[in-house]
């Protein structure tokens, strides 16, 4: 029988429903109602403008029966304490336990739970008459509590539910999650947004001059391996694709105890191999990546201008390579094994959730940061937002250049003669071509305008429509610091110029906040004519100066929103470090931690800081969350570096919450 | 509705700042005490709120916080304000402590006049000289000193250097020395103030009233004595690379070209000057605001014609505002320094040039925003009479 309604700590319960007829105590008929919910709303005019739930009353009227009148004393003296450590949780700083109501009907499929705040008022009856004097029936003993207004899948503070992607249905090259169960279900995301896949894997034994086959399709391989060689040094694996420039790759791989030597990220860069050591700018693989971890790790690459095509075993492809070394250390003998889950080039910018979260409120979320590798640029700022509706057509990252869009009827196009406007191939640039604005023919100063436009062929993209906050991500090559300016229109609406505050670097310019179609769109509407082209201003006072414009990304953030940053003398998260941004359901807010094993322990060092909510899922809704990263050089000078290499792998977990019953409710 | 509140030590280069930030989330907070204002000269001027929490809490900060940067974001993550904690009241049970930086100075001089030398005889009754009579009633050469300006390091370390000038009246340079050290070493800190009420809550409130960065300009003086004449902007611009370093930390001027005397001898804050330099405007007569907003950005930029907010006043939408994309904005999202139509809904932007000529339309001068969602406008009808007026009464010769 499930049917069950206790106040507990975890520890102690005193059970309000005891099935025991001698002993405990044992609701009256009719009492246990849900309690009255009331939310606080305020109205301008006719207008609803807030709306803010409360702590919900509930009022017990409980039988206790006990064996003699200290029985009784005792049972009420539990409740009592139960009720004060209750109190003290949230009235203290010393008491971190918190009491809950765990509750489930006879029928119901699971528990459902609901912080306790405090005992509201107690009325317990006549302690000198029938039939507590001869029975040691206490009758009619009423207490008012004040608890949670809802019930959630989760005790508080107990680790939440793990969110699992819907998009996984495919092969992970195909996406960008890993499932590592029960390690954890993590989802790659990153600023760099393509579309080129891996392709093709290979090992090869440089002693034997040989070749793996093509391990892209395999989930277990072992690194430096061919036909059950023994790795040694200038053994090499290398990772791939026909298709174009790529970035990050996500591996898995077990730990290798011992070995002291180095393994050297290396790409080729027309004529030679060339390492990106441990810090670089463009990306890292440490020499301590497969000595000191193991799980799930990223090949840091942000590309490079000259990166190039090359041939490796007679296939001609942008080639990323990682070679083993016995510089400073011992020889590798044992391979490291690829587990169970392919190795993948990251791609995308979301976690797309399903429509099967439980709940019929907000559900409460955990997101997870994990860097999984170091790199000179650590992020320090991290910006989210959430979508729920259009996803089909909806696009955040919108590549400059041309190429790689997620549609191909985003096109891009030079608006303006004063300067040259050219697009160019440059596989540090996601798509593999920018579009690069000269200013050496302009006059100085040359005035801010239009220089290029990105638009949508289809003329109305109603995917598009809400409001967002749009970076740019874009390079001043020449000039001083601060010569060129940017700025987005949209629907002919310029937003802020801001100047770019650094040279010579992949930096992340705010270009404000911009609404597409802000006056709601209505069926009739749909086969209306609206070109919505995304114009970019710029403008130089250099002739000097060249902008490498890579792409724009746009955040969501009519649904939520929120940034965490480290930017007040936190550290920056790397290797395995994590920041941890919880809507409520461990703790409120971000913090930096160092993750122990197995994942879901955390060591929690500093608070991050958090601007706008907190973060929560909607229930029952398909929806994504869309990422941008920054590395801020600090207070003094707040510089946004934001190149393709800074990506992170995002785990999120949840607390559901239901106003009444649970029942038999989705994804948890 | 206010989203999140950052407190963090702020401006790097002082070495007491340490790691310390703290954010607060909705229910931090007391519901409806948050307030905040804007003005379209100054950019972001007061907030003020109300923390709750724990007694021990809440005394931590108490002690901790004065003087922090504080930013506040809307609950969409874009800015709403930003400023420095001014002052901090702790209320518990009917007692507050409070602690304020008004009356702290860590950078103090005397300004004094000297004894009074050659002091005119009058005529004697045999030689009747009226103007020797005049002149005789002259107070005679006093000239004006300056003692030795003094600093505390710790204070100056701990909050910024706040200066001050007293008027010493007449002394000798020793007794000004002298005042300026006992006013500076019974004004370095800030001073704390205990109030008892009859009665009280016992739940501890923690009031917090804050500051924009452009009254930060207010403590400190400049001083310029060279003469000559220069661009308003180029004054400005040398103000704040003199005396701005703590309140700003990036600028971006327009150019108003309007050409002003360079005679800054009165040690005047640097606020004022630059309030009175920014009413001149531009010499084509263009309004030009100045204020620091998110960021510590100082900007000083022309008024806009093309700004529009839009504002209905329709029942069906009470109290909507919208900007000039027809976005609606909550109201941590509205800034001043627009233009504003009285009455319409939805308005149609009207040409650049007749905006202010046209009485249905007014200039925001100030936003006071208050949770949960009061939205007070201070418009004035025609934002460029007071900078005709300043280019006349303040003696601009652009």
């Amino acid at each position: 029988m499930n049917r069950r309604y206790v106040l507990t700590d975890g520890t102690e319960t005193v059970d309000l429903l005891d099935p025991t007829p001698t002993e405990g105590f044992i609701a009256h008929r009719g009492s246990m109602s849900q309690g009255e919910f009331s939310p606080d709303m305020e109205f301008s005019g006719l207008r609803l403008t807030e709306y803010d739930f409360k702590p919900v009353m509930e009022n017990w009227k409980l039988y206790l029966k006990a064996t003699d009148h200290n029985m009784t004393a005792m049972h009420l003296q539990k409740l009592q304490r139960l009720l004060k450590k209750a109190r003290d949780f949230h009235l203290t700083e010393w008491q971190k336990e918190p009491v809950w109501i765990e509750a489930q009907t006879d029928e119901e499929w699971k528990k459902r739970y609901s912080l306790v705040y405090a005992m509201a008022s107690q009325e317990v009856p006549d302690v000198y008459d029938a039939p507590f004097e001869q029975g040691s029936l206490l009758e009619g003993l009423q207490i008012t509590i004040v608890r949670y207004p809802f019930w959630t899948s989760h005790p508080p503070l107990a680790l939440g539910e793990q969110v699992r992607t819907s998009v996984m249905t495919s092969r992970y090259p195909e996406s960008s999650g890993l499932d590592l169960s029960p390690d954890g279900h993590l989802w790659y995301v990153t600023n760099g947004g393509h579309k080129n896949p891996l392709t093709h894997i290979y090992n090869y034994d440089d002693s034997a001059a040989a070749f793996s086959a093509n391990l892209v399709d395999e989930d277990d391989f072992q690194f430096f391996v061919v036909s059950g060689s023994t790795p040694a040094n200038n053994d090499i694996i290398y990772f791939g694709s026909t298709d174009g420039p790529f970035y990050q790759v996500a591996i898995n791989h077990t730990q290798q105890v011992g070995y002291t030597g180095d393994v050297w990220l290396e790409y080729w860069n027309g004529s030679s191999w060339v390492r990106l050591n441990d810090g670089s700018h463009n990306g890292s693989f440490p020499a301590l990546q497969f000595r000191d971890y193991f799980g799930a790790m990223l090949i840091k690459f942000g590309g490079d201008t000259g990166w190039a095509v090359t041939t490796v075993n007679s296939v001609s492809a942008w080639w990323l390579r990682l070679r083993l070394t016995n510089t400073g250390g011992s020889t590798m003998t044992t391979p490291p094994q690829q587990d169970n889950t392919g190795a993948f080039a990251v791609r995308d910018n979301y976690f797309e959730f399903p429509a099967e979260l439980a709940g019929d409120e907000d559900l409460l979320a955990q997101i997870k940061f994990y860097p999984l590798s170091s790199a000179q640029n650590k992020v320090n700022w991290m910006m989210m937002g959430l979508k729920t509706r259009g996803l089909d057509n909806f696009a955040s990252q919108l590549n400059l250049g041309g190429e790689g869009n997620p549609s191909t009827a985003w096109t891009v196009q030079a608006t303006d003669t004063n300067v040259t406007v050219t697009f160019d191939a440059d596989p540090s640039s996601p798509g593999g071509t920018r579009c690069t604005l000269d200013f050496g023919t302009a006059a100085v100063p040359t005035s801010h305008g239009v220089k290029m436009s990105i638009s949508y062929n289809d003329p109305l993209n109603k995917d598009m429509t809400g409001t967002y906050r749009i970076f740019a991500r874009a390079k001043q090559v020449g000039g001083s610091d601060g010569a060129a300016k940017l700025s987005v229109s949209v629907h002919g609406y310029e937003g802020p110029r801001r100047a770019m505050l650094d040279t010579g670097v992949t930096e992340a310019i705010d270009l404000g906040v911009h609404s597409f179609f802000p006056i709601p769109l209505v069926e009739g509407d749909t086969d209306a004519t609206v070109l919505m082209p995304i114009q970019v201003n710029a403008s130089a006072s250099s002739t000097d100066v060249d902008v490498h414009l890579y792409d724009l990304t746009l955040i969501p953030i009519d649904e939520w929103s929120a940034v965490v940053d480290g930017l007040s003398g936190q550290p920056q998260i790397a290797n395995a470090e994590m920041v941890i941004f919880d809507g409520g359901t461990q703790r409120k807010g971000a913090v930096f931690a160092a993750n122990r094993e197995p994942r879901d322990r955390q060591r929690s060092y500093f608070a991050w800081n958090t601007s706008g909510e907190l973060p929560r899922l909607p229930p029952k809704r398909r929806g994504r969350l869309y990422f941008f990263f920054a590395s801020g050089s600090g207070n003094s000078t707040p510089k946004f570096e934001a190149g393709n290499e800074l990506s992170m792998a995002v785990e999120i977990r949840a607390h559901a919450r239901w106003l009444s019953l649970r029942g038999l409710d989705g994804m948890f | 509705m206010i989203g999140s509140i950052v407190v963090d030590a702020g401006i790097p280069g002082h070495p007491w700042r340490a790691k310390f930030a703290q954010s607060f989330v909705a229910g931090d907070w007391l519901p409806g005490s948050y307030e905040h204002e804007i003005r379209a000269r100054g950019g972001f001027w007061t907030a003020k709120f109300t923390l709750v929490g724990t007694l021990t809490e809440l005394e931590r900060l108490q002690n901790r916080i004065l003087g922090f940067r504080i930013r506040m974001f809307n609950q969409n993550s874009t800015p709403a304000w930003e400023g420095f904690i001014n002052s901090c009241s702790l209320t518990t049970q009917g007692v507050t402590r409070s602690t304020s930086l008004d009356d702290m100075f860590n950078r103090v001089n005397v300004k004094y006049t000297t004894a009074y030398t050659g002091m005119t005889t009058g005529p004697t009754v045999q030689v009747q000289d009226g103007q020797g009579q005049a002149r005789s009633l002259q107070p005679g050469d006093g000239s004006t000193g300056y003692s030795v300006g003094y600093d505390d390091g710790d204070s100056q370390n701990l909050f910024g250097i706040k200066q001050r000038t007293l008027s010493g009246g007449e002394m000798d340079s020793g007794a000004a020395n002298l005042l300026a050290q006992r006013y500076l070493a019974s004004n370095k800190m800030p001073k704390i103030l205990v109030t008892k009420q009859r009665s009280g809550k016992r739940t501890p409130m923690l009031e917090i009233e804050c500051k924009g960065y452009f009254q930060r300009l207010d403590w400190r003086q400049y001083n310029y004595s060279s003469g000559g004449t220069a661009f308003s902007e180029t004054v400005i611009a040398d103000i704040l690379s003199t005396v701005g370093g703590e309140a700003v930390r990036s600028r971006e001027l327009a150019l108003a070209n309007f050409t002003v005397n360079r005679d800054f001898e009165n040690d005047r804050s640097a606020m004022s000057i630059i309030q009175d330099l920014s009413k001149l405007g531009a010499s084509n007569g263009t309004r030009v605001n100045c204020g620091v907003y998110e960021d510590q950005h100082f900007v000083m930029e022309f008024a806009r014609a093309s700004e529009m907010l839009q504002a209905s006043l329709w029942q069906e939408e009470n109290g909507v505002f919208r900007d000039r994309t027809s976005r609606q904005l909550t109201g941590g999202e509205i800034r001043p320094g627009v233009w504003t139509g009285i009455g319409l809904s939805p308005i149609i932007a009207p040409k650049a040039t007749a905006i202010d000529q046209n009485l249905s339309f007014g200039y925001v001068e100030a936003v006071k925003y208050s949770e949960p969602n009061q939205v007070e406008l201070t418009v004035s009808e025609s934002a460029l009479i007071d900078v005709l007026l300043s280019q006349v009464t303040l003696g601009g010769i652009g």
